[in-house]
Formats: structure tokens, sequence, C-alpha cells
């Protein structure tokens, strides 16, 4: 847990290799938090599960507080990619592909509907265009999504008004909603 | 950079100008934008049109788009909203399926405020739709004033379920009594009323699991209230709900009856239960007992010895300021303790037995002994005395009453024995001070201890770990180790007894290396708090001292052990069980090293400690037995060896039935004895036996399957069955041979004792050598390893390479000289071995006084008639023969006639080779004496009996014997 700290520092610095391991041991653990939290354990609900995590890494003495803005920021991602990762392979299993999905597996995954499974997608889509030319912007969108941070928050790891970060969420908005429906 | 984001960028700049005007203000500029870039404006136009267009998905919540993914919805943020007519107001609370809201009628037909619980989004896969409506189900059949009541229920707009009910608007029993002072009649009529409700329940057939303070609320009028059957049973039902494995997820350990951790059948008596804890902590603000465990498995050995403590006593124990929290300013510590115990002490007491069936059989029953006791008239449980709870506990606490006793006692006498008998006596009473302080102090970490277990079944459920594959236990105490680190490390004290307990699971489990690690810090970190010669660190050195044995370590464990024995008993802690099991422990390394004497002394005072501590019946006697009929079986005390391990069969058998996987060794061990004794065909029974059980109950390659394999390949060996020994043997070494060990070791001995049966002496030579060495990485120097040399020279003898014989000969007594003097066993099989190996020389004189030697050893050993003295006797015939004395031809011919005649009797096919070698020497002694006839006649016989491939040798001599008296050899068969 405490190399997490200093994985943090190499990819800010710019480390490829560190970043792409903060990325794996984060997914790990979000996973697991997000498996518990699927069968509604209590002790999982009172904040969002990267608030979760993030409180567990900072009490393991894994986190700086400077840390903060850059964690969010992997994490979102990390949450997209759990979250596209489940869609995905939540589609395969219903086209019988043989996709190993074991710590989401219930029976709600019957219940969903495929064309908002599609939405996601889509969403993924306009948010990867969204990521190419604005890679702040689809961070910004990240967080508040998949993170589930309210924009107060968001201005409080990134050091900025509360104001300007309505306005690029706005735009964010604006954005993925145009790419949506264009396409 | 890229154009695409330079253009981005100038889009981005307008849109967000424009997206702050009014709309008439942004239509102008946009229509300038057009003349100057059209392309731009019509960028900046579709934006601001998509801007305005709503999007559920955008403007919603990711989570309750995708069904299954973790969502980010928490009652705090959601936006208040409604539920079919109910308009919710704010969130009360949550709980595992649902959350709780606030809520008033929106028409206004109906002017109470209630609560209504909203099934979780993402929750409703089909088994918790069960189980939610299962409650909502329950509810509505329980009408009672003391019950929250079903007000209302059906499906939201979003097609989730949900329930109103009354809303209390109170605090928990235990908060209301302690703000309230309520004094202790006026806890008991409260919680009279609370068993009354869970009574109701019971006769509506309703078992609610999960009674505690937080789900028995009391409103302003003091009416309290039961809520939150979220995962109550009906007891008709069968089935899912009464599948304890969901049970145990739910339940809130710290509540949770011993029935409930230990998967037993759930009865009303299991809310008994937690009336009886909840009685307690109204009382004294405290449960009457912990669970420190941190696995489910540790939670249950836990539950199923748990002994409580009285209420009277915690009371007594209670801090000023705890005291004024409960009861208020004018409370006194020692009055309420009085008040408590007696009735009070027995009531919860009865409420708390282990047994559901010893307890209170209802709640009504526990609700009217509350009202008796209320009344001042004499309750129920008495009737059930003389309190087994009570007689326990005083057992328990025998020696501190004693001791105080004796104290009294030698103030009047003034002895000298009373003296030196209150020494003792006063360092037993530290002792219990002792340990009442150390009980204080545990009771204080409860609830960090209890959140550090709550973590780890968190992290144990294999549904919640994102890799597919469940972690093995040893993976799981590794990484509670590892969390101790983290989530204690402001609580050294804790820190280090949890340490020391996971160290010790990790022995069991077999992790070695890790418990050793492990110890070892938990024994500098409690030397480091409490002293190197305390108690507390005592009893962690012993711990250490296992671990270091487990790894092997002998001459080290054996320090360490003996350490800490000396400072347990220096501080008056001899009588600890950890003390004793230091004891056993170290009544093991005694054996391995040859203190025969003073490990049974060892032994026999853990089993006595044990028994005096747990009650003779209790199943950690049978460990302790089985300890000391070893050791008395390694002493060649076979009686008393096979009197401890059937006391300790019976023991296993009477708490976990006759299949339990320990009866299993404790029968391979009394067949080991059997065997001994030459009672083969009783032996086969208790291996093959042990076997079925092992076989049915571990898995195909456990050590003790090979290990059972190995007795019932020898014994098959000793019986003459050499091809079922063969693959006995191999199956055998192929299991142990995975981690070598003593065991290991022996299993190649008994192999090499397999080819030495089927003639094959140089294999069998080779095998005793690789057995040798394995003793030797395994013991050491030990007993074992040079029996095992002798082995050696046995075989070499057979094969005639008498000069390595006679070398390792000589290391091998010399080194039993050394490792075990005294040994009558071993000294024996040395004579007979090396006498053996002189007779093959044909150094008579040599042979003589030590195959005598083996005769008498051998005569007090086993019994008259037995086949080795028969062979000793022969063998010794045939060194005095073998001097040509005539002097010496009387005591022969006695010794041969007498085997002979044993051996005959016996009759069975295993002597048949031993009469055959009996035969050749009478062959000879009457050829010495020129009877050529007779000794024709007794050589034929000794051929046809010696045709065992173990007894080549022999047969060998018999033949060249018939050529030089001209006796027909006759064809080999």
């Amino acid at each position: 847990m405490a190399e997490i700290t200093e994985l943090i520092g190499k990819a800010r610095g710019g480390d490829r290799q560190a970043s792409e391991r903060l990325f794996a041991t984060l997914y790990d653990e979000l996973r697991r938090l997000a498996a518990g939290q699927l069968r509604g354990d209590p002790g999982m609900r009172a904040t969002s599960l990267v608030h979760e995590a993030y409180l567990k890494l900072a009490h393991h003495g894994a986190l700086e507080v400077n840390d903060r803005g850059h964690y969010f920021a992997v994490a979102a991602r990390i949450m997209r990619q759990i979250v596209i990762d489940h869609v995905r392979s939540r589609a395969a299993l219903r086209r019988g592909g043989n996709v190993q999905i074991a710590p989401l597996t219930t029976t709600a995954l019957q219940a969903v509907a495929q064309d908002r499974d599609e939405e996601v997608l889509a969403l993924d889509a306009a948010l990867g265009s969204l990521a190419e030319i604005d890679p702040q912007l689809a961070g910004l969108v990240e967080m508040r999504f998949y993170a589930g941070l309210e924009l107060g928050e968001i201005a409080e790891v990134q050091e900025r008004s509360e104001r300007s970060l309505k306005r690029d969420w706005r735009r964010a908005r604006a954005f993925l909603q145009r790419h949506l429906t264009a396409e | 950079m890229s154009t695409a984001t330079e253009r981005w960028a100038e889009v981005a700049a307008l849109f967000d100008e424009l997206a702050e005007l009014e709309h008439a203000v942004r239509a102008q500029r946009l229509a300038a934008l057009d003349e100057s870039d059209p392309a731009l404006a019509a960028e900046v136009r579709a934006l601001l049109a998509a801007d305005d267009t709503p999007n559920p998905l955008l403007d919603g919540e990711l989570a309750g788009v995708v069904v299954g993914i973790p969502g980010v919805e928490s009652p705090a943020s959601a936006p208040a909203g409604k539920t079919g007519p109910w308009r919710l107001l704010r969130p009360l609370g949550e709980g595992g399926m649902g959350v709780v809201w606030l809520a008033e009628r929106i028409d206004g037909a109906y002017e109470q405020q209630v609560a209504v619980k909203v099934l979780k989004r993402g929750m409703d896969t089909q088994a918790i739709l069960r189980r939610f409506l299962q409650e909502r189900r329950i509810l509505a059949r329980l009408n009672h004033p003391n019950i929250v009541r079903l007000v209302d229920g059906g499906m939201g707009e979003d097609e989730r379920p949900y329930y109103v009910m009354d809303y209390v608007d109170g605090q928990s029993i235990t908060r209301h009594a302690a703000d309230h002072h309520l004094d202790v009649s006026a806890r008991m009529r409260l919680l009279a009323r609370v068993a009354d409700a869970v009574a109701y329940a019971h006769a509506q057939l309703v078992i609610h699991r999960d009674l505690k303070p937080s789900n028995v609320l009391v409103d302003h009028q003091g009416e309290p209230r039961v809520l939150d059957f979220g995962i109550a049973k009906l007891i008709e039902e069968s089935g899912e709900q009464t599948q304890t494995g969901t049970g145990l997820r739910v339940m809130s350990p710290a509540y949770a009856a011993p029935e409930q951790i230990l998967g037993e059948p759930i009865g009303t008596a299991t809310d008994v239960y937690a009336l009886g804890l909840m009685l307690c902590e109204l009382l004294v603000g405290q449960l009457p007992r912990q669970r420190r465990g941190s696995t489910p498995a540790q939670l249950a050995l836990e539950a199923s010895q748990e002994v409580t403590d009285r209420a009277s006593t915690l009371a007594a124990r209670l801090t000023g300021a705890q005291l004024q929290a409960l009861y208020g300013e004018t409370a006194d510590p020692r009055q309420l303790s009085r008040m408590l115990s007696g009735d009070l002490d027995l009531i919860v007491a009865t409420a708390l037995q282990r047994e559901p069936a010893r307890r209170y059989a209802t709640a009504a029953a526990f609700a009217d002994d509350l009202r008796r006791w209320l009344d001042g008239r004499p309750i129920a449980a008495r009737a059930d005395s003389p309190g087994y709870r009570l007689k326990k506990f005083m057992r328990r606490h025998r020696l501190g009453v004693a001791a105080s006793v004796i104290v009294a006692f030698s103030l009047i006498g003034g002895l000298g024995v009373a003296l030196w008998q209150a020494q003792l006596a006063r360092a037993e009473a530290q002792r219990a001070d002792l340990e009442r302080g150390k009980a204080e102090r545990q009771l204080a970490r409860s609830e960090r201890v209890k959140d550090f277990i709550l973590t780890l079944f968190r992290e144990q459920d294999p549904i919640s770990r994102a890799s597919a594959t469940a972690r093995t236990p040893v993976a799981l105490i590794r990484d509670g180790i590892a969390q101790i680190d983290s989530s204690l490390a402001g609580e050294p004290e804790l820190r280090a007894q949890l340490l020391k307990d996971l160290g010790e699971i990790q022995i069991s489990l077999d992790d070695r290396e890790a418990a050793r690690a492990t110890l070892k810090r938990a024994w500098e970190l409690q030397s480091s708090l409490s002293g190197a010669d305390s108690i507390a660190t005592a009893e962690v050195l012993a711990a250490y001292g296992d671990a270091v044995y487990a790894v092997g370590d002998v001459p080290a464990s054996a320090a360490l052990l003996r350490d800490a024995l000396t400072k347990l008993r220096q501080a008056g802690a001899g009588n600890l069980p950890r003390a004793a099991l230091a004891e056993s422990s170290l009544a093991n390394i005694e054996l391995v090293e040859g203190s025969n004497a003073e490990a049974e002394k060892l032994a026999r005072h853990g089993v006595e400690v044990f028994r005096e501590t747990y009650g003779a019946e209790d199943i950690r006697v049978a460990s302790r037995l089985g300890v000391l009929g070893k050791v008395q079986q390694e002493a060649g005390n076979y009686p008393d060896a096979l009197a401890s391990y059937r006391e300790a069969l019976a023991i296993v058998a009477r708490n976990n039935g006759e299949d339990h996987v320990r009866t299993a060794m404790l029968r391979t061990n009394v067949g080991d004895i059997l065997r001994v004794q030459h009672k083969y065909d009783e032996a086969r029974v208790e291996y093959e036996t042990a076997l079925r059980i092992e076989r049915a109950q571990l898995p195909d390659d456990h050590l003790f399957v090979g290990g059972t394999l190995l007795r019932l390949g020898d014994l098959q060996r000793r019986m003459g069955n050499l091809e079922a020994a063969e693959a006995s043997f191999a199956e055998s070494i192929a299991i142990l041979g995975k981690t070598p060990s003593g065991q290991y070791a022996q299993a190649l001995q008994t192999y090499g004792t397999l080819a030495r049966a089927q003639g094959r002496f140089e294999l069998a030579a080779q095998r005793y050598r690789k057995s040798f060495e394995a003793f030797q990485a395994a013991t050491g120097d030990s007993v074992y390893t040079w029996i095992t040399a002798l082995l050696e020279v046995s075989a070499l003898t057979a094969a005639e390479r008498f000069v390595e014989a006679d070398r390792l000969g000589a290391d091998a007594l010399a080194a039993l000289a050394r490792v075990s003097p005294d040994d009558r066993y071993n000294n024996t099989f040395a004579a007979s071995v090396v006498g053996s190996l002189r007779l093959a020389e044909s150094r008579f004189d040599d042979a003589t006084p030590l195959l005598r030697r083996a005769l008498e050893g051998v005569q007090a050993i086993y019994d008259k008639d037995h086949a080795e003295i028969a062979q000793a006797r022969v063998a010794l015939a045939a060194a005095l023969l073998g001097q040509q004395e005539s002097a010496l031809r009387g005591e022969a011919a006695a010794l041969i006639e007498t085997a002979i005649e044993t051996l005959t009797r016996a009759g069975d096919a295993g002597s048949e080779p031993m009469l055959g070698a009996a035969y050749l020497e009478r062959s000879r002694f009457h050829e010495q004496g020129g009877n050529l006839d007779a000794a024709r006649a007794d050589v034929v016989a000794a051929m046809a009996r010696l045709r065992t491939p173990e007894y080549a040798p022999k047969l060998r001599q018999a033949e060249a014997l018939a050529r030089k008296l001209g006796a027909p050899v006759g064809g080999r068969a």
C-alpha cells in the first residue's frame, strides 16, 4: 500500500510504468469495493467507492495530502474502466461469449436493458473523442461521472473555483450530448 | 498542438461566453459570427442546442443506468422525492438492502409522519427482493404495541418496492436508559416489555435474529419499540433463510448467539440469548463477553467455548465515570454489584447459556423471570440449580478461593509448611489479580477488536474479492497480520495479542516460517510493553518456542520453551493452560532428546492443568492425553500409553463423534502400540479404521493419510503380505516426500525393512541410509537417527558387507550411549544387531556377551512366549555353539529346545522361518555331537522352513550344512 504514494509521485513525473502499476493497483482495490457495494455491504455505503478507497489508502499512510488530486483523477479513470469492462463483458456474456466476470455476476445482470448498455458505451466513445481534444475536460467528466464526486469536491482537490468548474462541466456536457446525438 | 485542439479552444471560449447570455443576445452574436466564420458558428450553435437538451444519462447518475454497477447514490445527497403516495423528507438511515426515509402522505390522508424503507438501487436481485418482501410480510403479521407497525407498502414509480412503518422518534434502549439515569428496576421493566414483544413475535412464529440495542428504540413516552426485522425468519419456513452461511454475513457478530456463529439450528432461544446480552448491557453498560476471534473459524471456536462474566462482576469493575454515565451521580458501584449478584446474575447467565436448550425456553419465560425479580419473588432460573454456570465459574476460580483460605490458615498456624503454602497461595492470588486486570483491558479493547474482525470478515468474503479465486486460510491469516500493523498501529497491546493469536493459528496451519516471524514480533512487542519477565511475555515466548519447533530448530525451541516455563513458574503462572501447552511441547523435545522420565513428568502435568482448568471431559484434555500417551509409548510404558490414548479417544468421540479426524490420529497411535505388542490383527483394525476416516475427511495427499499408509504398510509387511505392503509404502512415500520430515524418514526406514523382508539386502541398506539421512535432517543426533543406523548395520550384515557394518555399528553404539544411555529397548536392540553382526563374522567370543544381553533385554520387555525371545535364544545358542566348547553345549541345547517349543506352540506363519533357524542350530548341535542322523533330519526341517527371502542367508548356511552332512538339499522353491 505504501508504494502508492511513490507510484503517484512517479506517475506525476511522467513515469509510464509507474502509471500503469498505479492503475492496476487501484483497479483491483476499486473493483473489490465495487463488488462489495454491489452486495449491499453496509460498511461500504456511507461514501462513494472512490472515497472509500481514498480513505483506506490515506489511512494506510499510502497517500499524502497533495496526492489527492492525482488520486481522484486516476480513480475516476479506473471507475470508468470498471463500468465499461462490466458492460462489455456482460454484453459478451449475453452473446454467449466466455468472459469471466465472476465478482460482478448477479441476477441483476439479466435485468438490465440492452439499449441502456449501448448508451453507456456510446457515452464512453464520446468521452474518448473529448479526451483527444481536451483531456482535462474529459478528466472532469470522469471524476463527476464515474467517481461520483460533487463539483465542490473536485474544486477542492484540483484547487480551482467551483464556478469555473461549473462552466467546464456545462461545456463538457454539451460536447457529449452533441456527440451522442450526432452519431 | 493539433488543429482540432486549437479549434476546440476557440469553440469552447465562445460557448462559455454565449451560454451565459440571454437568448436574444446570443442570437445576435451568432448571426454576426455566421458572417466571419460560418463553420465555427454552426459548431457553437450545435453545442448550445445540446446544452438545452435534457439527457437522463448525462443528468442522472450513471449507476441508475447500469444495473449492477455500484452507484454513488447516498442518502444524504440523493434528492428527496416521492414513492407511491409518500413524500420522502429526509433519510433516517440505511441497512443492507434499503434506505429508510422519514416521509409523509402527499395527500394528507394520513397525518403522522412515517418511516419508508425503499429498496436500494442495484439491489433488486431476486434473492434480495425476496428478502425485502419477506420482511414486509413478517411485519404485516405482527401487530403489537411494542413492535414497529407496518402501515403501507407497494411499488414505487421506478419499480422499486417500498414499505411504510410507524416512525419511532426515539433513542436506542441503552442510550435512553443512560440519558434518563433509569434505575435498575426501571431498566428491568423496560426490557420486560421488549421481551413481551419478542415473545409475541415468537407466538407469531417469527424469530428476530438480530436483536440489539440499536434495534430497540424508546420513544418520548418511554415506550420501547422493536424494529428491523430485516433478517428475521419465519419458523415454519425452511430453505434459504435458514442457511446460516448468509446469516453469518448479515448478523452482528458481537450480539450473535453461539449457534448463529457455529451454524447450528436457530430458534426462539437465539432471541433469548440476545435479550440476555441486552439485559447485561442495560445494567452494566457492557457485554459480558467479548469475541476476539478474527476469522469465522476462530470465532466459532470461541463461541463454542465461551465463558461469560457475571453482571455483578462487571458492575464491580465499573469506573466512577462509567457508573455515572449509566446511572447518574448518586450511583454506588458496590450497591449495584450487590443488587445484581445472585438472582440477576443467574437470569443473565441462564439466558446466555452456550446450549440453547439450557436457556429460558421462550422470551415469555425470560420476561416472567424479570417480573418475578421485580416483584421480589423467587426466580425460575433457581429451579434449574445448582446453577451449572456458577459451578463452572467456581471451578474456574477454585484456586483463587483456596489461595485466600490458605493465607488465612497460615496466619493462625505459623507452621513452616503453611508458610510455604502461603507463598504459593499469594502467587496464586497475584495471578488471579493479573488475570482480572487482563480481562478488564481486554474488555476496553473489545470495540477495536470488533472493528478489526469486521474488516477481516469483509476481506474474507470470497465474493468481495476482485480475483475469482478465494483465498486460502494461510493467505487470509497473512493478510490479517498485515492489517494488524496498519489498522492497530496505535494500540500496541492489542496488536501484540492479535499477533500472538494469529501466529499460533499459523502454526496450526503449518505456515511455519511465517509463524516464527509473526510470533517473534509478537514476543518483541510484548517484551517492550510489559517487560521481558511478565506472564504475557512468557506466554508469547512459549508460542514463539512452538513456532521454532515447528520450523525444526529443536535446540533453539527447547531453550525458548524452558525459558518461557521458568518465567511462567516464577510468576506463579505455572498452572496456566499456556504453561501446560509449553510443557507438552517441551515433553516432545525431551522425548526426542531421550529424557523419557522428564518428558512424562511434563506431559502428566499438562493433563492435570487442563483437567483442572476445563474439566475432565473437555475436548482440550484429549490433546494433552494424546501427548502423554505418546510420551509413555516412547518410553515403552505400553499399558499406560494405551490407557491414555483410549481415554482421549473416548473424549473425542463423545465431543465430536466416532468418525472425527482426531479419532483417526489416536487410533493410529493405539495401532502402533498393538503392533509393537505383536497384536497384528488388532492393530490392523485400528489402522484401517483410521485410514477410512482420513480418506473420507481429508485431501487424498494429506500427511495423515501418508502416515497411516506407512503404518499399515509396515503391518502388512510384518503379516507377510508384501505386495500390499509395497503398494501402501509407495503411496505413503509419495505423499510424505513432499514435505521431508521425521515421518518421511520413518517411511523410508520401513521401506528399507520391506526390502529386507524381500531378501533384497543391498536395497534395504540403501533405503535405510536415506532414512538415516532424513532423520538426521529432521531430528538431528536423535535416537531415531541411530536406531536407523543400526537397521542399516543389520542390512549390511545380511549383505555380508562387514567392514561397513562394523564401522557404522561402532558409530551407532557410541551415539546411542551418548543420546540415550539408559533406554532398555535401544540397548537391547543395539546388542542384538551388533551381536548378530559378530555372529555373521564368526567372531563368536564377541557375539556371545552381546547376544546374552540382548536376550536378557527382550525377556524384560516382552511376554515370556514372545517370538523375539525365542529368536534371541536361538541367536545366543548359535554364538555359544560357534565357540565349539563342550562346556557351552548344554546351555545352547536348552536355549534351542525352549525356543523350538515356544515357536511350535505359536504355530503361526511368521514363526516358521524362526523355527527353521532354530532347527538349523539344533542340526549344528547334533553335528558337533556326532549325532549325524538327527543333524540331517533337523537341517532338512530347517531348509523347509527357511524359504522366506529374508532368511536367505540362513538358508544358504543350512544348505551348506546339508551338503556337508550329505542330506538332500532339494529343489529351491
